[in-house]
């Protein structure tokens, strides 16, 4: 899957280029944010400006970053998420616990808080 | 507005159920359906799709997943078919998590709680080693009556 991944100050931007976050390549993208994590990066903004569709696997692939960087005292916010994106995310009511940013400077300005 | 009959047959593995979902959103559209209603439906099918995948098959290559979709004046009706390990049936359709206990967040069981969501019925039978999902969905009555989409 096609990451753009960066650094802004000492928070790491992961910008997903998929159209998709499905059980295609949601190990694959979890795999490469964990390995993150555990290297060290704390502060984490996915940003799902180009991301048309989720699944469930999708999903919880971000529930299992979002653990692992509470459990190491990180924090994560998502952004830029469309409409019917977001409708997804209210009928799983994850909405409740991602961290949803209208923009990319917003949610760095939270990781950062 | 389009009816008849579809039968799909895929080799079962998530590349393939991409398949699926974009021919699925594309005929419920064709059908009547509204481009917001047809994107839910989509996700519906993927996490049906996914479930056959993962844990009907446990991700095994080689194995075939059918879907039967038929497009009708009041509604779509879908069946997939796997010969997989079956489903327990009836099982619990509850999302039940407190969003400020991240550690204990569920990381499955989401998959039929959207099915049941998106659609307005869902059902699973198995025999003789072949199991089936039914879901449907119906049209709204005013685009039954040819006044819009939705």
């Amino acid at each position: 899957m096609e990451l753009d991944i960066r650094k802004s100050g000492e928070t790491l931007i992961v910008a997903i280029n998929d159209s998709r976050l499905d059980a295609a390549v949601a190990e694959e993208f979890k795999a490469k944010l964990l390995a993150h994590i555990e290297s060290g990066e704390q502060r984490l903004v996915i940003n799902m400006k180009n991301v048309a569709f989720v699944d469930s696997t999708g999903m919880t692939a971000i529930v299992s970053v979002l653990k692992k960087l509470v459990q190491s005292g990180g924090n994560l916010a998502v952004c830029e998420v469309g409409p019917r994106l977001e409708k997804l995310f209210q009928i799983t009511k994850l909405d409740k616990v991602f961290n949803m940013c209208p923009s990319e400077e917003d949610a760095l300005n939270l990781v950062a808080g | 507005m389009i009816t008849g009959k579809i039968t799909l047959i895929i080799d079962a593995d998530h590349d393939n159920v991409r398949l699926i979902a974009l021919t699925v959103n594309h005929l419920v559209r064709a059908a009547g359906f509204s481009d917001d209603t047809a994107y839910l439906m989509e996700w519906g099918i993927v996490e049906a799709a996914t479930n056959v995948v993962k844990h009907a098959y446990d991700n095994e290559s080689g194995r075939s997943l059918e879907l039967v979709m038929e497009l009708n004046q009041s509604g779509v009706m879908f069946k997939m078919i796997d010969c997989g390990r079956p489903m327990i049936w009836p099982r619990p359709v509850i999302l039940d998590f407190d969003p400020d206990d991240i550690l204990n967040l569920p990381e499955s069981g989401y998959g039929l709680y959207i099915m049941h969501h998106v659609m307005d019925s869902v059902d699973y039978t198995t025999c003789h080693g072949k199991n089936m999902l039914t879901l449907t969905k119906s049209l709204p009555e005013s685009v039954k009556n040819g006044k819009q989409t939705s």
